[in-house]
């Protein structure tokens, strides 16, 4: 029965006039399928397409395996945690490891960092940028070693910019003041992408602060709240960056009395990340720990991870012995 | 087969808890509305059903509003079918090389930035739909002109589960109050168009809802409660409060679109880690299930 795509249009039995009226209220091209699927994507290629995106490493490895490897480029990621867990330190290593080379599986990008804290500091972000260079260079060296020079020569004769310098030059940050130019940014974002299409990593640091002031209708609040998240999915889908949003926690009291941390800004906006981290403090060990509560393919977990002078990094497997991890 | 295939009114989900508190499965014709908390299992449950019928050869037509659709999740969950399946003529075998792209070109996925997408999407399906029925309609009087009838058409071309995940994620963000008349229109809309398709075309519908906290203001606003929902289960809140204090978002307009209401919770009663999560049938007596 007529269901095969690509079919020609005369053996519908349709009159070319009513084809074409057809082919406009599906609003595709006519070399698409006609039939009830068109406009979709089948599953198998969206995976296909998912296997063979970059992942953004964190340089913490219990945490990239946390993620599946690392942030997702085209997906939209939310970390909370309380001030001073090392969100603002993750959204700088992330910003500077979205540029590793794609020799080592590095996305070889850019990244866009909106400040509306104001807690960027440059100079902490070339301290993370020359342990990025370190590593990259000994895996250079490494991959030299083992007969295949390719990295290192790229990265000798200048044709793989990776030194501190050009690493800071890729992160193009925005200082927000208040909620009105986050909407605005967001708004634009699409265009900048367009003309960047090298970026990809758009870390907003934090998502929150200017919605937790300023706002007396919070029926309104949870509309701009939830427009913006739809406007970061599309944004982050159609030109395949990671979007990295980091959000305050509030604490919320329970009926039996007691009170656990929850990320802020509540329950609607929980459904803007589909991956969603929360930093805190170990319990038993002060360490950090990052614990995925919600993804759809990856079971939770948790992973510790320490914020070296050289930015985010595994715990020494000295120490991971001591906590019994 | 196709015998078998006209005799399935029930789509299964792939959990026998839900799938009993549904009384089977997902119906044909029927939209089924998944409510919760974010982490609460709603995308899981619209990925498990995909997968069981897309496992069985059914077209899937998913929509995703929230960019989780999570094809690698998919192939785990047919993977896991399978391995509980007996073997189906011979056809399914454990550890089936071609089980994962069987299995995802059946779900044909689409995303919507926006609620006029959306609607442009499920329009647009429905049309297809509908010109479809007409073309076979022909072609089967075609066939009874020519005394044929021993080779009925299979009549069976279209998608047989929709997913619309999430629904609240584009309709929240048109309701309120200055466009008051607007978003209720929208959402109106949307319900009825949903409907529409699954009646017409006997599909079984999943669509998602978040949830918002039945406080006192959102009493005030939202009135009265389901006719069959007696919610007297123990649980701390008001007289007129959900599920752990949470009701369906998107008020008491939506309420009325869709025909039966599944509301997920996470079980606080067990260790955080166990990974349970309650499931409670809001549209009709309360039962609780543990997934």
């Amino acid at each position: 029965m007529p269901s095969g795509a690509g079919r020609p249009v005369s053996e519908t039995g349709l009159t070319p006039e009513e084809a074409h009226e057809v082919l406009q209220l599906l609003g595709t091209k006519p070399s698409g399928a006609t039939d009830w699927r068109a406009g979709t994507v089948s599953a198998a290629t969206l995976l296909a397409a998912s296997a063979a995106a970059p992942r953004i490493v964190s340089m913490c490895r219990e945490l990239d395996e946390l993620l599946g490897g690392g942030v997702a480029v085209g997906q939209v990621t939310e970390f909370c945690g309380v001030p001073g867990v090392g969100k603002t330190q993750l959204g700088m290593q992330l910003a500077i490891s979205v540029q590793i080379p794609a020799a080592l599986a590095g996305a070889q990008g850019q990244a866009v960092y909106v400040d509306t804290e104001g807690s960027f500091m440059v100079e902490r972000c070339a301290d993370i940028a020359d342990g990025a260079v370190r590593h990259v260079t000994a895996m250079a060296d490494k991959q030299a070693a083992a007969g295949r020079p390719a990295l290192a020569e790229a990265l000798r004769s200048g044709a793989v910019a990776f030194d501190t310098p050009s690493l800071l030059r890729g992160i193009y940050c925005f200082r927000i003041h208040d909620y009105t130019e986050q909407l605005a940014l967001v708004n634009m974002l699409p265009r900048f992408l367009q003309q960047y299409p090298q970026v990809r990593l758009v870390v907003f640091d934090s998502i929150t602060f200017h919605f937790r002031q300023d706002f007396s209708d919070m029926a309104q609040r949870t509309r701009v709240v939830t427009a913006m998240a739809q406007q970061l999915i599309t944004a982050a889908q159609n030109f395949g960056v990671a979007v990295v949003l980091m959000n305050q926690v509030t604490t919320k009291v329970l009926d039996n009395g007691t009170s656990k941390l929850v990320p802020a800004l509540g329950e609607s906006w929980g459904h803007a990340a589909s991956t969603r981290v929360m930093l805190h403090w170990g319990a038993a060990d002060n360490q950090r720990h990052a614990m995925l509560f919600k993804s759809p393919h990856l079971p939770p977990g948790d992973a510790a991870y320490a914020v070296t002078a050289d930015g985010i990094r595994g715990l020494p497997r000295g120490s991971r012995a001591a906590t019994g991890r | 087969m196709r015998e078998l295939r006209n005799k399935i009114q029930v789509l299964p989900t792939g959990c026998a808890p839900i799938d009993t508190l549904l009384g089977g499965g997902l119906r044909e014709g029927t939209v089924v509305e998944v409510a919760g908390e974010t982490a609460s299992g709603k995308t899981q449950l619209c990925l498990s059903a995909a997968a069981t019928t897309a496992f069985r050869g059914e077209p899937v037509f998913y929509v995703d509003t929230t960019g989780s659709f999570a094809p690698e999740r998919v192939v785990r969950m047919a993977q896991a079918e399978a391995a509980v399946t007996p073997l189906a003529g011979g056809s399914v075998r454990d550890g089936d090389p071609g089980l994962a792209s069987r299995v995802l070109g059946c779900i044909h996925v689409t995303r919507a930035a926006n609620v006029y997408e959306l609607l442009a999407i499920l329009d647009q399906l429905q049309a297809e739909l509908q010109r479809q029925q007409q073309l076979q309609e022909a072609a089967r009087q075609q066939l009874r002109q020519h005394q044929q009838l021993q080779q009925p058409s299979d009549d069976r071309s279209g998608p047989r589960l929709l997913v619309v995940d999430s629904v609240s994620a584009l309709l929240s963000t048109v309701l309120g109050n200055n466009q008051h008349m607007q978003g209720t229109a929208l959402l109106t809309t949307v319900g009825r168009t949903l409907k529409l398709l699954a009646e017409a075309n006997a599909i079984a519908v999943l669509i998602t809802n978040h949830v918002t906290s039945s406080g006192p203001m959102a009493r005030g606003a939202g009135g009265g409660r389901d006719p069959g929902g007696d919610r007297s289960g123990g649980l701390a809140g008001g007289p007129v409060a959900g599920v752990s204090g949470l009701k369906p978002a998107l008020g008491e307009q939506w309420r009325s679109q869709a025909h039966m209401r599944l509301q997920l919770s996470l079980d606080d009663s067990q260790s955080s880690g166990s990974g349970a999560r309650l499931a409670t049938l809001t549209a009709s007596p309360l039962q609780n299930y543990e997934m």
